[in-house]
């Protein structure tokens, strides 16, 4: 053994005494010399502990923080002690664990004392440390002291400020937060190591995470949830998101206020960014989604503040629609749901909202129907006196968005959110908007305007126009909508203002949009605008050209085309027209071109196929018998039908080329001709044209994105 | 359906709406054995209703006597349920609910996007309304089976199970349902349709 001054300094000889197994199982060294050093470092970190302590009671900022991240390291050091007694195998401990006697970590004082030094309340500490015969005079002498704790919410208190205070999202990033943050973290790597030490404990006695029995392990698998700042901790969580005294219940969309998606709504933020936008959307005003938790917390019931301030904003509506809610001429609203997702359960909209007797004839004739039918509770068309009227309307309102608040917690959305990990108390925010109505007068409409021709990819103007028509008879195909050009012959102005607009949300969304509108009375209104869908050529042109109009860049241009696409061979050329008239022509629902006979019987088309013969099946609409003709026949064409139609989706979807909406009397017309037919232009020609299709040169954009598209692709290395 | 009449009926009114059809897709739409709805058909030969054709897409279909016969107990179904109630529903929710599945149809081919939760949503409604259906004529429930194997095929990763035709795709019993209630109720197809 040595001596000398270094010895003497560290009384090395009488550390080196200090280790005594009591068995001759070689590892029981490694295990006292493990837990020796351990307690060495225990009482260091309670010398560090007092002097942080001490250093935040002088207000001395700099020392505490540098003291607490001196602890950090001095815990993460405790964890690399295990990482050695972990290669200690289970059956080595079981050697000596009996020569151990009651012996038992659980026993450590100072572990104690580095609890209740750190912060842990002191009634629960000392229960255990009585419990396992720990609790000395240093651990009693502890439990009277100040803790980290408690010395930083003196600290904060002597500064004028508050945990929440200090987490507040305008807080100053000062010393102050930088301290609490260095807490935090000290709480972190302490609750490492409860952890690191519990599995250590399973490890070495070689029992599974689960079913260990002993009070040891359940006392240890609990304190794995103790924390040493929990108010820290809380208010951290609070600060991400808004405090909720912060949030509006009732917002208008007029872009005075703004509002996170979170608190509006998918339908209100999407009207918000429209009005920022300057586009003309229907006014309309949100219910937030912290006024769904206020509905909530009072029971289910709209409380008056909410709806006072409903009442103000449609007042707003009125004013700006120059309409009154349950008077003549009467304002109608819709009332919709602003869920994060659109879900089973959930009630999404209820339309025509304010409809009562006092409202236009025509509408009380087309409308009432539908909402008796959403309001089969309320005394709906009913009143005739004014007075009545309105408050009929109101309670329509009122009615509305409770029902779609309370669909909130409809027991399918409930199971829904749980299937798929949505937070319950998301809530949902409701969004009450203006009418408009396209079938209002002649110089009313609705329409549908992608900004870019979705099929060939032309930088025009595309899309439908359904004079005097509503958004859902559009949708349902009832009526054959005209091409929008009709628009601008129609209405030059609101043509000319439509598609400014499109450039506009163009350029903010880098995308082509489809947008739906309405046009009241000469008036335009934008209903919704998303990314338009495409056929693949049109993707190609779209990316090309947007890159550029200096839109978004050339490896985004690829990632919109589809990996696998190609260029499309001469098969798919199309007549040139120019060149010969067509005997029909109606919507191009599915591209390619197909020569026969035109039969309009399915059997007879199967017949036909049977021997050989070509042939085109012609239908006034489509049923289901005339289904297995499709298989057969190279192509179809329809009198009537848009491009939803069972004929187009059934075609589509077997790549059968598929013209339809080419009017009654086609079928007559053609019936046992030959004819061409080219499911890309919508045309139908007589006679085989398949030697006058143009095989036109592949579009400059399309040269243009093969030459990225192989530019992009690692160079290949020539062997 | 427990008699043999009942299920003779099924097997004809089956093949009205398809137009042509194989035996085991019969057999799928009404509920029984292959073995059995092959028994039926070769029966109903027998009897000059239906025949069989072969070619490139063979099948069963029905002679004119058959469709006159089918007429008949058309006629007589027409007198026994509730049409006007029934009506009703088709109007208000059928047609809603037609526009709904079509656009999905539309979205799915044109956009590839997601639409499971849009169908749910439309075959969640669409279980209800057949229920409704049901309460006038009984008959109805045997479509609740058909649509919840197809959902369930394209749930479980099949994407012909929506719309691939002639292989009981929801398209496929959709279109069949559609048609059976423009039967019963003397409806016409929507012009978008």
């Amino acid at each position: 053994m040595t001596t000398g001054p270094y010895s003497d300094y560290l009384g090395v000889p009488e550390l080196l005494g200090l280790q005594r197994p009591r068995t001759d199982v070689p590892d029981e060294y490694l295990f006292i010399v493990t837990h020796q050093a351990l307690e060495l470092w225990f009482a260091e970190a309670l010398h560090e502990i007092d002097q942080v302590i001490d250093a935040m009671g002088h207000d001395r900022l700099t020392a505490a923080r540098h003291g607490v991240r001196r602890l950090h390291r001095i815990v993460r050091l405790w964890l690399a002690h295990i990482d050695v007694l972990d290669t200690m195998p289970a059956k080595e401990f079981a050697a000596f664990r009996p020569a151990l006697g009651n012996a038992s970590g659980l026993q450590s004082g100072q572990f104690r004392e580095l609890e209740l030094a750190s912060g842990l309340a002191r009634d629960g500490v000392l229960r255990i440390a009585r419990a396992v015969g720990s609790d000395d005079a240093n651990v009693r002498r502890r439990a009277g002291n100040a803790s980290l704790r408690r010395a930083f919410l003196d600290l904060l208190d002597r500064a004028g400020t508050t945990v929440s205070q200090l987490y507040r999202p305008e807080a100053p990033d000062d010393e102050v937060r930088a301290l609490a943050e260095d807490l935090v973290e000290y709480d972190m790597v302490f609750s490492q190591w409860r952890y690191r030490h519990y599995l250590m404990v399973l490890h070495a006695i070689g029992v599974a995470p689960g079913t260990a029995g002993s009070e040891g392990f359940s006392y240890l698998r609990k304190t794995l949830d103790k924390w040493f700042f929990p108010e820290l901790w809380s208010a951290r969580s609070m600060s991400e998101k808004p405090p909720p005294a912060a949030v509006p219940l009732v917002v208008p969309l007029d872009g005075s206020v703004t509002a996170d998606r979170a608190v509006l709504g998918g339908k209100g933020w999407g009207l918000q960014q429209m009005n920022q936008l300057g586009i003309p959307v229907p006014p309309a005003f949100t219910l937030t989604t912290r006024a769904c938790e206020d509905y909530f917390l009072h029971d289910r019931v709209l409380t008056d503040e909410v709806w006072t301030q409903v009442l103000g904003q449609l007042e707003m509506l009125e004013r700006r629609s120059g309409l009154r809610f349950g008077t003549s001429p009467s304002l109608l609203v819709s009332v919709r749901s602003g869920a994060p997702v659109s879900m089973p359960g959930m009630m999404d909209t209820i339309l025509n909202v304010g409809l009562t007797h006092a409202s236009a004839d025509w509408q009380v004739e087309q409308l009432s129907a539908p909402l008796r039918e959403a309001f089969p509770d309320l005394p709906t068309l009913v009143a005739l006196d004014a007075e009545g009227c309105r408050a009929e309307a109101l309670a329509q309102l009122r009615s509305a968005i409770c029902r779609i608040f309370d669909s909130w917690h409809s027991d399918r959305a409930r199971t829904y959110r749980q299937a798929n990990a949505i937070p319950d108390d998301l809530g949902t925010a409701v969004t009450v908007q203006a009418m408009v109505f396209g079938n209002r007068d002649e110089l009313s409409g609705t329409g549908v305007y992608m900004t870019r021709n979705p099929i060939t990819g032309e930088a025009a103007p595309f899309g439908e126009w359904l004079p005097r028509a509503q958004g859902e008879d559009l949708v349902a195909g009832k009526r054959t909508p005209l091409p929008l050009a009709e628009l601008s012959n129609q209405q030059p102005e609101v043509y000319r203002q439509l598609i400014a607009i499109g450039q506009r949300l163009e350029r903010a969304h880098r995308n082509v949009l489809e947008i739906e509108f309405t046009v009241e009375s000469g008036e335009l209104f934008l209903l919704q605008a998303r990314n338009s869908s495409s056929s693949a050529v049109a993707a190609v042109h779209w990316a090309v050209d947007l890159v550029h109009e200096g839109l978004i860049d050339i490896s985004e241009a690829l990632s919109r085309v589809p990996a696998d696409w190609l260029p499309p061979t001469t098969e798919d050329a199309a007549v040139d027209a120019s060149a010969v008239d067509a005997v029909a022509t109606g919507l191009g629902v599915s591209p390619g071109f197909a020569t026969g006979w035109v039969v309009d019987d399915a059997d007879e088309a199967g017949d036909f196929a049977d021997i050989g013969k070509p042939v085109i099946l012609a239908r006034p609409t489509t049923s289901p018998h005339d289904i297995h003709g499709f298989l057969v026949a190279g192509a179809v064409i329809t009198e009537r039908g848009g491009s939803t139609s069972h004929a187009a989706v059934v075609s589509r979807q077997i790549g059968l080329p598929c013209v339809v909406g080419c009017g009654d009397g086609v079928v007559k017309k053609l019936l046992g001709k030959f004819v061409s037919v080219d499911g890309s232009t919508g045309a139908v020609y007589e006679g085989d044209l398949t030697t006058r299709r143009k095989a036109a040169p592949p579009s400059p954009q399309i040269a243009c994105l093969l030459r990225w598209r192989s530019e992009s692709q690692p160079g290949e290395v020539l062997s | 359906m427990t008699t043999t009449e009942e299920f003779d009926t099924a097997v004809l009114y089956s093949l009205l709406l398809k137009g042509r059809a194989s035996t085991s897709s019969i057999a799928a739409a009404i509920g029984a054995t292959e073995d059995a709805t092959a028994t039926l058909l070769e029966a109903s030969a027998a009897k000059g209703l239906v025949l069989l054709r072969t070619g490139r897409i063979s099948g069963w279909l029905l002679t004119p006597e058959g469709r006159a016969h089918v007429g008949d107990r058309i006629d007589t179904e027409k007198s026994a349920v509730d049409r006007a109630t029934m009506g009703a529903l088709y109007d208000d929710e059928f047609l809603r609910l037609n526009s709904r599945f079509k656009e999905l149809c539309t979205h799915w081919q044109l956009k590839g996007g997601n639409v499971e939760s849009e169908l749910t949503r439309i075959h969640e409604a669409n279980l209800v309304l057949l229920e409704r259906f049901t309460t006038s004529a009984p008959r109805f429930a045997r479509y609740v089976p058909r649509f919840v194997g197809a959902y369930d095929r394209f749930s479980g990763g099949d994407a012909t199970a929506l719309l691939q035709p002639m292989r009981e795709s929801y398209h496929d019993v959709w279109l069949e349902l559609h048609e059976d209630l423009l039967i019963l109720l003397d409806r016409q197809r929507e012009e978008g349709d």
